[in-house]
């Protein structure tokens, strides 16, 4: 089968039969949906795996411009599923991503939901931590998701290293890393390795008020202390410093002369988990688009020529 | 008069007359209105006057907590002019203002437009400029303001000297100076010699974008090319380094995926000079006060008990 597979760019999962192919379409028969559902994908052309309750499946390349796939099964030779708009979601592959947290995993917690709503159209199959007690690894642990700890320290020996959570990334096929919440610096191994695929939020307007020990109530104390009248979330990607990477969104919320750094924290998080929510949606749809000058901007869902 | 002076925290100029004094009221006959006007207050308790034809006029502290004054005029006894609202402005003096510019001097034109329609309690004196052949500075001669030329350099060496500058701006008895597109460093002696009494105005959100090498067009290239989604103007108060001082205002302009430099250096100029005018027409109307971790609040004209 792994010869099978590399012909179509596809690993196939063992037990696999094969049953026929021609020069577009291949018949296979699967020991279970669920091996299926994993095969992961080359890049550019997506195959995309319809299971129906008979366990043969056909798998077929889609052209190169359809968001969807092409699949036929053979059982009802039906000619279905050629998806190019985006809405016929459950035809297209749900992103894997991967979520960094160090404390309560209030934004992990959002995108999950989403996720479990239907709104985002990727699944969480992993949780990293620098601190494997905090209130995210409790939230992923309750929700079935595996926690990987990250770096490893006196209070965490079983800590991996930077090459081993690549290999383990790799090994959960994780598209998309979404750092939440997460105080250790992400080592330059897993930026390289995942090239425009890591995310952050930062509680202020950067650049202002980000960097080295701008995190959690500092940012909101000296955003005040400075006279500040507007700050609000940033997502934006992550490359080797501290929240300097092309940014991708943001909020605005006023700051009152009587708010105090709780106050201001509060009105910002709300706009956090909003934004977050609406970034990884577009991510996991793939409406990041990229301007010449590196600049990462979203596509509209309703109207593909609005970009913001 | 020195020793009374310091009682009531006011400079009293000479030529001053005793006439009498009870624990909240002075009654003192000056040589002429003039010199009245320029007497100086401490931070914090406002003293102001109220000239009469008579030339007796009476100084009382005013309560912290109201924003007018109360006088009495000691020829009839009135006891009016417990100001707490800001109209009756035609007797309160108006302020003295030095605008310092290096280039078309749009924020300096708005300003002084503003203070003749009446919309701005106070008067430019003077402009201050490095580039005497600058736009500000022609617009200035035009309207029959004296020109500063500071600092020396070697296309100016007839300009002052910082010593010379404080000299001529406190000959000028100038209370505030506002800083509109000044390309130079503010020097130590003037920082010193006008604490809280010197306002700039830079063209992004700081501290984003911000400090040395930051201006002009400078500012929306970087303001663009981080991905930024918002920036806007920000006024604030002057200490001896580049844009860092206490911010005092600040407003929001969205930046589109599109947007050249020169389209959103248009967008924000246009709320700079709604911004300035608003900002310098409250600190004439010594509606400026601060919080007591050294932000400048602004005290609303309608309500005075609403701070933004």
């Amino acid at each position: 089968m792994d010869a099978l597979g590399s012909i179509i760019g596809t690993r196939l999962p063992s037990p696999t039969n094969f049953i026929n192919m021609s020069s577009r379409c291949m018949t296979i028969r699967l020991a279970s949906q669920d091996a299926l559902s994993r095969c992961s994908v080359t890049y550019r052309s997506h195959i995309l795996a319809k299971a129906s309750p008979p366990s043969k499946v056909v798998l077929q390349k889609a052209g190169s411009k359809y968001q969807g796939l092409g699949c036929r099964c053979s059982a009802s030779e039906t000619v279905s599923c050629m998806t190019n708009d985006h809405t016929s979601q459950k035809s297209t592959q749900r992103k894997r991503l991967a979520v960094f947290v160090s404390g309560g995993g209030s934004n992990f917690k959002a995108i999950h939901e989403a996720t479990k709503q239907g709104l985002v159209h990727g699944d969480i199959t992993v949780l990293v931590t620098d601190k494997p007690g905090c209130g995210g690894a409790e939230y992923a642990r309750d929700n079935l998701i595996p926690v990987v700890i990250f770096p490893g320290s006196k209070s965490s020996p079983d800590g991996v290293s930077a090459f081993e959570l690549v290999a383990t990334l790799r090994k959960f096929e994780v598209d998309f890393l979404l750092l939440a919440g997460y105080l250790k610096l992400i080592p330059i191994e897993l930026v390289q390795a995942f090239r425009r695929s890591i995310l952050n939020i930062h509680p202020s307007l950067l650049p202002a008020f980000g960097g080295k020990g701008f995190y959690g109530l500092k940012v909101h104390e000296a955003v005040i202390g400075s006279g500040a009248r507007y700050s609000g979330p940033t997502v934006h990607f992550v490359d080797e410093q501290y929240d300097t990477g092309r940014i991708l969104a943001q909020r605005v919320v006023p700051v009152l002369t009587d708010d105090t750094a709780e106050q201001l924290a509060a009105r910002v998080l709300s706009q956090e988990h909003q934004v977050y929510v609406e970034v990884v949606t577009a991510l996991c749809e793939d409406r990041i688009v990229w301007r010449d000058d590196g600049v990462p901007l979203i596509r509209s869902r309703d109207n593909s020529d609005k970009l913001y | 008069m020195e020793a009374l002076g310091s009682m009531i925290g006011t400079s009293l100029p000479s030529h001053t007359k005793f006439i009498s004094m009870s624990p909240n009221c002075l009654t003192i006959r000056l040589a002429s209105r003039d010199v009245l006007s320029h007497c100086k207050v401490p931070y914090r308790r406002q003293v102001l006057t109220k000239t009469f034809s008579g030339s007796e006029v009476v100084l009382q502290k005013a309560r912290s907590k109201t924003w007018g004054f109360e006088c009495r005029c000691s020829a009839q006894e009135m006891e009016s002019y417990v100001a707490t609202d800001n109209t009756s402005r035609s007797l309160t003096q108006r302020k003295r203002l030095a605008v310092f510019v290096s280039g078309g001097g749009s924020n300096f034109k708005a300003i002084h437009e503003a203070a003749k329609e009446g919309l701005v309690h106070g008067d430019i004196m003077v402009l201050v400029t490095d580039k005497p052949g600058c736009g500000g500075a022609e617009y200035a001669r035009e309207n029959q303001i004296p020109v500063i030329v500071f600092p020396r350099s070697m296309s100016s060496p007839d300009a002052v000297s910082a010593a010379e500058l404080v000299a001529t701006l406190r000959n000028f008895e100038v209370d505030f100076l506002l800083l509109a597109g000044f390309l130079k460093l503010i020097p130590i002696e003037l920082v010193q010699a006008f604490p809280r009494s010197i306002l700039n105005i830079h063209p992004s959100l700081l501290p984003a974008f911000g400090g040395k090498g930051f201006y002009g067009l400078k500012v929306h290239k970087a303001v663009i090319g981080s991905g930024a989604r918002y920036s806007g103007p920000t006024v604030h108060f002057v200490d001896e380094r580049y844009d860092t001082g206490r911010i005092v205002a600040q407003r929001v302009v969205p930046v589109l995926a599109d947007d050249t430099a020169e389209q959103l250096a248009a967008r924000v100029l246009h709320q700079e000079h709604q911004l300035y005018v608003e900002v310098v027409s409250a600190l004439c109307e010594d509606r400026i006060v601060w919080r007591e971790d050294g932000v400048p609040l602004i005290c609303s004209r309608e309500n005075p008990n609403k701070l933004y």
